[in-house]
């Protein structure tokens, strides 16, 4: 296992390498010059190219990236070319926000729709099925915006439960933290709800028409333990795959969901880096996503060894 | 589940809905502000943005500030005074100014400031280009000695448009002026909250306590004492409209600067709210003059006799408040010379078309930057694209974000190598107040903005407006720019729209002009 680890990890490098040759070509590529936006409208050509210096953005792009993947390397992500602060202190203050996002999230999507997918394929065919297959396609339909919207409206702004937008840091308390993160995560939670529930659903059925099942079932096996100690265990692979590339989908819905509940993460650390052409910003947040997503798939494959013994590394 | 531990938990539940609303309260002595971007570079010298001028009218103060006439009164200066000759300006720093870290404002940290602010602002370049010497006499007096006279010396000591002369200390305003400070030391009413800050998302402020305001007078443009009725200001950077109401809605922010248009009308009649007078914008076209089809004075003629500054004007500013009869200044230098005669909205296409074939246009391609992220530059580019293609101009119209936008326009390439012919923009209307101000109506081609227009003519009456020391001489000398500007067209006034803000109804105090956060207070 610990090999398969080791491996794993250091399958991670050449990948990582790639997205960052390619996130260095794309941001060659793309029009926009941070000189510019540091100068300001009234700035002569002259200084424009001298701020164009002290970035190094006069240099060629191979020694650039050079530079870059020396420092990052070294563990510095460099400088925010706009606010002059360190890359990483920006991240340290955008991910809590991110992570507690997807935390929730993930938490929320888990805990409801793997029941409610349990409850449809046992009951099949019923009122319940039809009516959780009807909110799947419903959480499926609605954008995260819109359900983000409706939520602040109806919770923030007409009863005035939780607060509209922000967030507020864990280490500042536990209850504002959650109050702040619950809209957001609940907005976010009905598509991965969706999701996972027609999987487990789907699984599900799939696993109680095996045999074992049926014969478990003849032996007298309560309900409860059929459907949770037997059919939703071997289910269980099919389930933790789709939640884990639900992660990678988290990473773009937090963006929207951070850009309408205003929490200051990393997505919108993202999207006011491309608008400003902050380059070593874009360049560690989209390393340190796909480093993330990296991590996620291990951490899948190895679940699948928890759940089906026959797995193994 | 046992039956008594869920009879707990409904109860607990139950108690909690009943508990009061909750989600309002916030402590009196805090500021909630929404800026209408986010503050990214914190220098107000090395940058031009709007956040960073506001945040440099926060911490940093200046020699000189404009009252609600723009007219120039002292600030941090106690006052002034002028040789026999109108050579030697002698200005005395008031007493009880301070710098944030402790350290008292002295003569040379003002001499380094302005010496670094010249090397940048152009109405710095002008006021420098007349300066034999700027010297620190004694700690608290400073000596502008200059080549000729120089009447406009407080009005670019106090502009208001960036660049701002804020006065730094010495060993900030000693650094290259193109590098932006990063440390924020200023001697203004606020300090910065530097542990605080987070860009993009939280900027902070501190009321300086060893803040001395200027005692007498009335808050002016920036004029004016600068009494400080909050311990503390946070901007909260929301970037969407719909979630900034909101966030005033329900008291969660106190103060939105720059709300859209749209959401005026859903707010008005709500008593929990208010529209707070703000800053107007100035709509305007650019066009390049170093390609066709704009470097053709006589097209660019035919170009201002049909802009429709109405319909355009219309859609940028919708319900609210907007004029489009304006020329090149909204100050003091105001005037109607040759308004009419230039823009005539005319619509008699099929002799547009002939004129324009015999201006020599033969169809090329008007390549037109459009920031489509910025609603009113997208407005008023729809709107006159119309315009453009019934009078037979070919019309490239490419849709770019606005940071690409900004690194377009920088191009002095031809059309067909990633140049441009025009674009549309908005800026403040303390840029538009006389010739030292207004910088899109010089024409001093490449040495200037972007389009970089030349006329020679132009040049030669702002020179001669800068040198006169007569109200009087520089109206007419004002005039007759603007003539020559209907001639040349090194941009196309479009029209002013007003930008109000929206609050909280239980705050009062504001002040005309960009956000002002001294002389809010809660009711």
């Amino acid at each position: 296992m610990m090999l398969y680890i080791g491996k794993r990890c250091l399958s991670t490098i050449p990948v990582m390498l790639i997205v960052a040759v390619l996130i260095f070509g794309l941001l060659y590529i793309t029009p926009g010059d941070p000189a510019l936006m540091i100068a300001g409208d009234q700035a002569t050509p002259a200084v424009v190219e001298r701020i164009r210096q002290q970035l190094g953005l006069d240099l060629p792009i191979y020694v650039r990236f050079g530079h870059w993947l020396w420092d990052v390397l070294q563990g510095d992500f460099g400088k925010s070319v706009l606010s002059g602060a360190p890359v990483s202190n920006l991240i340290a203050q955008r991910i809590q926000p991110t992570v507690s996002l997807m935390l929730a999230t993930l938490v929320i999507s888990v805990s409801v729709a793997v029941p409610l997918g349990v409850l449809s394929a046992w009951k099949r065919g019923s009122f319940i099925d039809r009516a959780v297959m009807i909110l799947c396609v419903g959480g499926f339909s609605l954008p995260v915006f819109v359900t983000g919207y409706l939520l602040a409206y109806t919770f923030g702004l007409q009863l005035s439960w939780l607060p509209v937008q922000g967030y507020a840091r864990i280490e500042n308390g536990v209850l504002p933290w959650l109050r702040g993160i619950i809209l957001p995560s609940l907005a976010l939670s009905l598509v991965y709800i969706s999701l996972i529930a027609r999987i487990t659903r789907a699984t599900m059925l799939e696993t109680m028409s095996r045999d074992y099942i049926r014969t478990a079932r003849a032996k007298g096996v309560a309900d409860r333990s059929l459907l949770f100690g037997h059919a939703l265990k071997n289910a269980a692979v099919p389930i933790v795959t789709v939640v884990g590339t639900g992660v990678a989908l988290l990473i773009g819905g937090s963006v929207v969901a951070e850009s309408v509940f205003a929490l200051p993460g990393l997505g919108r650390l993202t999207i006011d880096a491309i608008m400003g052409r902050d380059y070593p910003v874009i360049q560690a947040v989209v390393l340190i996503f796909s480093a993330s997503y990296v991590l996620v798939n291990l951490i899948v494959d190895l679940l699948y060894t928890v759940f089906d013994p026959r797995i193994s590394y | 589940m046992k039956r008594r531990t869920f009879l707990q938990g409904s109860l607990a539940a139950s108690a909690a809905a009943s508990l009061p609303r909750f989600a309002i309260a916030q402590p009196a002595s805090v500021l909630k502000f929404i800026p209408g971007a986010s503050l990214a570079i914190l220098d107000p010298i090395a940058n031009t943005s709007a956040p960073t001028r506001l945040h440099g009218f926060m911490v940093y103060d200046t020699l000189y500030g404009l009252d609600s006439n723009f007219a120039p009164q002292p600030q941090m200066a106690e006052g002034h005074e002028v040789s026999a000759d109108g050579l030697d300006w002698t200005i005395k720093l008031r007493d009880g100014l301070f710098f944030h870290d402790g350290e008292p404002v002295r003569a040379k940290d003002v001499v380094a400031s302005l010496n670094r602010w010249s090397k940048r602002d152009t109405f710095g370049k002008t006021l420098f280009s007349r300066t034999n010497e700027l010297l620190a006499v004694d700690d608290k007096t400073v000596r502008f000695r200059l080549k000729r006279p120089f009447a406009l010396l407080p009005a670019a000591l106090g502009k208001v448009g960036s660049n701002i002369a804020v006065i730094m200390p010495e060993r900030h305003a000693s650094t290259d002026p193109s590098k932006a400070v990063t440390e924020v030391v200023g001697s203004g009413p606020f300090s910065f909250v530097a542990k605080d800050y987070s860009p993009g998302a939280l900027i902070a402020y501190e009321k300086f306590k060893k803040y001395t305001p200027r005692s007498g007078g009335e808050v002016g443009f920036s004029s004016g004492p600068k009494n400080v009725h909050f311990d503390r200001v946070e901007w909260h950077v929301i970037p969407d409209g719909s979630t900034a109401l909101a966030a005033i809605q329900s008291g969660e922010m106190d103060w939105w600067e720059s709300p859209l248009p749209d959401f005026l009308p859903i707010v008005q009649g709500n008593p929990n709210m208010k529209i707070v007078p703000a800053g107007g914008q100035v709509m305007f076209l650019r066009l390049n003059h170093l390609y066709p089809p704009f470097n053709n004075p006589e097209i660019r003629r035919i170009l201002l006799s049909c802009i429709d500054r109405k319909s355009i004007m219309q859609a940028v500013g919708g319900g609210g408040e907007w004029r489009d009869d304006i020329g090149l200044y909204l100050g003091s230098m105001k005037t109607d010379a040759g308004i009419k005669e230039a823009f005539r909205g005319r619509t008699d296409f099929d002799k547009i078309k002939s004129e324009l074939a015999a201006a020599g246009y033969k169809g090329e391609r008007m390549v037109m930057l459009v920031g489509s992220d910025t609603p009113r530059n997208l407005a008023a580019s729809q709107v006159a694209e119309s315009t453009f293609k019934k009078m037979g101009l070919n019309v490239d119209f490419q849709s770019l974000d606005w940071g690409t936008v900004s690194q377009r326009r920088a191009s002095m390439e031809p059309p067909d190598k990633g140049g441009w012919a025009c674009f549309f923009v908005g800026a403040d209307s303390e840029y538009f107040l006389d010739p030292a101000t207004n910088f899109l109506a010089r024409a001093n081609g490449r040495e200037g903005w972007f389009g970089w227009p030349d006329s020679p003519r132009i040049e030669q009456l702002t020179e001669e407006w800068f040198n006169s020391t007569d109200v009087a001489a520089q109206k007419e000398i004002a005039a007759q720019i603007q003539l020559q500007a209907w001639k040349d067209v090194p941009y196309v006034p479009i029209g002013e729209v007003q930008a109000p803000g929206l609050a909280r109804s239980n705050l009062q105090g504001f002040a005309p002009g960009f956000a002002k956060f001294w002389g809010v207070k809660r009711a």
